[in-house]
């Protein structure tokens, strides 16, 4: 019973540790998905009294990816009724060009502040619309729910490291008349601690084995779908090679990590 | 190498206190029997434990089964180990591990194979007469079985040099017996050389053997 209880806490440990992070590489995902969606839906509408190329500005200004003329057919058929062909005409020729702006990457206040100055530096430009309050507003709701993921993921870490280590420690003592009469007949260090390392390596890799299981199942679920949906966010599904492979790696490289630090200190203290 | 054990002026303490063991020197040849005898608190665990490097002297030098002890690392520590058979007072024997698996212990650490390790350890405790208890726990066994249990595991690997704290101590005459049996076959039959430290030399032993008295931390040869 107290065999289970320490490897259940090591476990547990382990699994909050590779959950958070985990958890912090879906909100990583899901926000750049969202960020790249409100990119596309993003768009500077510019003014200018001449034809402007795409080559020109892209070269001007690196950010932008596309330029796209706003016809003015609309506003022209609009007013057809109105006007004389004569007059629709010289409007026609007066009338300013009107473009959007596409850019590669989310914009932060200071990048749109620098578009715009780069913008205002051409001439034939005479009004400039970022719509940056609304970007503004999204964009920092974004920034807080990364930071706050980051921020709990961190201290989440952070608990169930010293967790993990208070565990090896305790192995240590548990094991240690065994590792002293080991050490007495000539053992070396890693024969004297080969237990705590498979101990600590098998209990990191069945977490890390149940943090994969949880991770590749929940995409898949209806409820967690509709609602993700009704978020209008896409959840990244789980590569079990790369993501999975990670883990189990990650895991295993702690446990040895934690099992060689706790076994060092306490022997040479 | 003509000797084992070659101590010159050690010097052993515990921490930063007074010295224990003072000026103490010995030579022990290879095959031989050799006994330290003295009174209760004398030092006579103090000395078996240098021996095994369990504490280190603070001066004089030190050299056992050709391991100087001046400046030793931990490895090289661990290497004279691997040669020594350590019988102890208090038997220290793994609670968790079996009998079979306790006297396999310095087989295993040198690296013999499964088979080769359960071999010699059903060997020994056939001599020890406890081959019928090898897949007891040491907590069910008796004192004077730990003991042997302990004899036998300090065998297992053939050693150099068996060092024996007390290891009749506690025992009943039957197990005492069975003790001084394996250490006098193994000098005669292996060529072990033994250091025995107690407080007792038994009288029926029979064979020849090197006797030193420790008193007031000093070391003198009886002849």
């Amino acid at each position: 019973m107290k065999s289970i209880s320490s490897h259940l806490s090591v476990m547990l440990s382990v699994f909050v540790l590779l959950f958070c992070l985990q958890f912090a590489n879906v909100i990583n995902k899901i926000v750049d998905e969202y960020a790249d969606k409100i990119t596309n839906d993003y768009s500077i509408v510019i003014v200018s009294s001449i034809e402007i190329k795409e080559e020109d500005l892209k070269k001007q200004i690196s950010e932008v990816t596309s330029l796209s003329e706003i016809s003015s057919k609309k506003i022209l058929d609009r007013l057809k009724n109105d006007m004389s062909s004569k007059n629709l005409a010289l409007l026609q020729v007066a009338l300013p060009k009107f473009y959007t702006i596409k850019l590669g990457v989310m914009p932060n206040q200071k990048n749109i502040q620098e578009i715009k100055t780069k913008l205002g530096a051409i001439s034939s430009i005479t009004r400039i619309e970022t719509f940056a309050k609304t970007h503004e507003k999204i964009f920092k709701m974004f920034l807080i729910l990364q930071t706050t993921a980051y921020v709990f993921t961190t201290f989440i870490a952070l608990i169930s490291m010293l967790l993990i280590f208070k565990q090896v420690r305790i192995w240590v003592y548990e094991h240690n008349r065994r590792m002293s009469i080991m050490s007495l007949f000539g053992a070396s260090f890693f024969m004297k601690s080969a237990m705590l390392y498979r101990m600590a390596i098998v209990d990191s890799v069945l977490s890390a084995l149940l943090v994969s299981v949880f991770y590749f199942i929940l995409p898949k679920i209806s409820m967690v779908q509709a609602f993700a949906e009704s978020l209008g966010i896409t959840l990244p599904q789980f590569n079990i090679i790369y993501e999975g492979g990670a883990l189990m790696g990650g895991a295993f490289l702690f446990s040895i990590f934690a099992v060689t630090l706790v076994s060092q200190k306490i022997g040479r203290a | 190498m003509d000797y084992v054990i070659k101590a010159n002026g050690l010097n052993i303490s515990y921490g930063r206190d007074e010295p224990i063991i003072t000026d103490a020197s010995m030579l022990v040849k290879a095959h031989e029997f050799v006994f330290i005898t003295g009174k209760s608190g004398s030092g006579k665990s103090t000395i078996i434990k240098s021996l095994y490097g369990d504490l280190m002297p603070t001066r004089g030098e030190l050299n056992v089964c050709g391991v100087d002890f001046k400046n030793i690392t931990s490895s090289k520590l661990n290497v004279l180990r691997r040669y020594l058979g350590v019988v102890f007072q208090d038997y220290k024997l793994i609670d968790e591990w079996t009998v079979e698996q306790n006297v396999m212990l310095p087989l295993i650490i040198g690296g013999f194979s499964r088979s080769v390790c359960i071999k010699q350890a059903h060997k020994l405790l056939k001599h020890v007469k406890l081959l019928h208890k090898v897949n007891k726990y040491p907590f069910e066994l008796s004192g004077g079985e730990q003991q042997r249990v302990a004899m036998a595991r300090a065998l297992a690997h053939n050693p150099v040099l068996i060092l024996a704290d007390e290891p009749t101590g506690n025992l009943d005459s039957y197990s005492s017996e069975v003790i001084w049996n394996l250490l006098k076959g193994a000098k005669e039959h292996l060529g072990t050389t033994i250091l025995v430290v107690t407080h007792n030399i038994p009288a029926t032993l029979g064979i020849d053997y090197k006797h030193f008295f420790l008193e007031g931390g000093v070391l003198h040869e009886v002849n």
